[in-house]
């Protein structure tokens, strides 16, 4: 398989104002295969941030010390680019970010979603096209006039990703995009980026701290205090329960669930990460107990 | 409710004056302020008068509506009139009472004024607001001082600027209603005491506003880099302004309104009753 980004012995620290150094990142290798779906854990100050806005020039070496190499799309990136190469970067390597009124650029969602082509130059009739199937393909259709303000947090959340959409990344990386947003805002985005990682063709990486949006992942990244802590499948992270307490990060309900009914020896088995499979799991032992 | 403002006076429509390029229309209310500072004979009035009714018709905006926006202008309307009437002292004596008289010159210097002001207000509201949405109105000041870019002047940085600013009007009225609301639980006053002391608490309202206003503006920059954003060069646009043959006819009746006000300025009402006679 493809690999979108190389990340080896990564480190960064941010400069201060007085040019002291503090540590973000240490000694970070990772990589991310094409068309694969990874989310990133890890609770405040983590480094999970920093690490997103590296991959995508937000963090250039003017915000701090870089060491190591940091390969996207098979370039470095830890060193000197032309102006044009970093904006290509932006382009293939798309963000959405945790507050969608901070995202939304203009004042209807047509025009919002155009912010990217128009800056990339395309040409009008094109821009047209691009703005309608982006807007297909985050189910925002028939909101092209509405003003923003007028939209739902899940709303505008989701006209951000079609204007990420529209400049057909490659690989989207979304920074905590669903932590402002109700339940039912969060669910729709989520189904959003499940289907857009389904499509096959764009690389999903999702930073969160929510355990629940996790789980649906090919893989988990967890971070702690700038170094990568742990690696695998949803799996194989969400059963090392007491590991991941020991960082202050939980794991999904259901899991924590079968966790307690296990240390009460009600339970064993391997514990279930989705809710349906945990209501299954349940009806099951209590079948059992009863028979 | 707060979602529910309105930015400037914008009416949407699909009159020929709504769908004429935003360009023509600041053309045209550059031309029609020209025509009323510079109407004096009695004829050019007539003129101006009948070419803001003909906006007004074109435009289809309640009548109800352009009363309500010449509203705030009624205090001067009046006292101007008063004025004019009061202490003009030239002409036909019509009306003596006491130390009032009233001279022929008086009142119709005082119709002149009255129509100046009416049709300066009508023209420019029906033109640039009532028809044309604030951030159309944007493209078109971007569009038509695009060639001043050539001399270094930052146009298109201007245009973005003002729409990000209209873009987050409703973000930041939102918020203010959240903070006002915040403050309010915390035992702030706004409404009793002293007016410097109210003065004062308006403080706490203005610092956590202007807090938020810098975090979302260095947010919203990093977005916009993310988005590829880097200047105007090179930049295209989705809604593209489109001068046709219609905005030509609008132009070219508006610059012959404004030359025949000039030239009428000469004559007066009677030259064009001996105008008939002849």
């Amino acid at each position: 398989m493809e690999n979108v980004i190389e990340l080896q012995n990564v480190s960064f620290a941010y400069r201060d104002s007085e040019g002291n150094l503090h540590p973000a990142l240490n000694n970070i290798n990772l990589t991310f295969e094409k068309g694969s779906y990874t989310a990133i854990l890890g609770h405040n100050g983590s480094g999970k941030s920093t690490l997103a806005k590296l991959l995508n020039l937000v963090i250039t070496s003017e915000d701090g010390k870089i060491d190591g190499s940091i390969k996207v799309f098979g370039k470095e990136i830890n060193g000197t680019l032309t102006e044009d190469e970093e904006y290509e970067i932006r382009r293939r390597v798309g963000m959405v970010h945790q507050n969608p009124d901070d995202q939304i650029v203009a004042t209807t969602v047509e025009e919002d979603v155009a912010f990217g082509p128009e800056n990339l130059g395309v040409e009008p009739p094109v821009i047209r096209a691009t703005v309608d199937e982006a807007l297909a393909a985050v189910g925002m259709t028939g909101y092209e006039k509405f003003a923003p303000h007028r939209l739902s947090g899940g709303q505008k959340q989701r006209v951000a990703i079609a204007g990420v959409l529209a400049m057909h990344p490659e690989c989207v990386i979304f920074d905590e995009s669903t932590a402002m947003l109700d339940p039912e805002g969060r669910e729709a985005v989520l189904k959003t980026v499940d289907e857009l990682h389904k499509s096959g063709e764009v690389t999903v990486i999702t930073i969160t701290h929510y355990m629940n949006e996790a789980t649906d992942a090919d893989r988990v990244i967890v971070l702690n205090k700038g170094e990568v802590f742990m690696t695998g499948t949803p799996e194989e992270i969400f059963t090392q329960v007491d590991k991941l307490r020991s960082v202050s990060l939980g794991v999904p309900q259901v899991t924590e669930l079968f966790y307690r009914l296990k240390n009460e020896g009600v339970y064993e088995g391997k514990l279930p990460l989705h809710t349906k499979e945990g209501a299954l799991a349940l009806n099951e032992l209590i079948k059992n107990k009863r028979g | 409710m707060i979602r529910d403002i309105t930015l400037g006076q914008y009416f949407p429509g699909n009159s020929a004056l709504h769908n004429a390029d935003p360009r023509t229309k600041i053309l045209m209310a550059i031309l029609f302020i020209a025509a009323t500072f510079t109407a004096s004979g009695t004829l050019s009035f007539i003129i101006l008068f009948l070419s803001a009714l003909v906006l007004f018709i074109v435009s289809r905006i309640s009548l109800i509506t352009v009363l309500k926006g010449l509203k705030p202008i009624l205090f001067i309307l009046i006292f101007t009139t008063f004025f004019q009437i009061l202490f003009s002292r030239s002409g036909e004596l019509l009306f003596e009472w006491w130390i009032i008289k009233i001279y022929d010159s008086g009142l119709i210097s005082a119709a002149k004024m009255i129509v100046r002001i009416i049709v300066l207000v009508v023209s420019t509201s029906v033109l640039l607001s009532y028809t044309t949405s604030p951030i159309v109105l944007t493209d078109g000041i971007e569009g038509l001082l695009k060639p001043l870019a050539k001399i270094k002047v930052p146009v298109h940085d201007f245009a973005l600027i003002m729409s990000l600013a209209l873009r987050f009007i409703p973000t930041l009225l939102e918020e203010t209603e959240k903070i006002i609301a915040a403050q309010k639980s915390r035992g702030a006053n706004f409404s009793s005491g002293s007016l410097m002391k109210r003065a004062r608490a308006l403080i706490s309202i203005f610092i956590p506003l202007l807090a938020s206003a810098i975090r979302h503006a260095l947010d919203l920059s990093e977005a916009m880099i993310c988005r590829g954003y880097r200047g105007g060069d090179g930049r295209t646009k989705l809604r593209q302004m489109k001068i046709r043959f219609s905005d030509i006819v609008w132009l070219l009746a508006s610059a012959l309104m404004f030359a025949a006000v000039i030239i009428l300025n000469k004559y007066g009402l009677s030259d064009l009753f001996g105008l008939f006679g002849a």
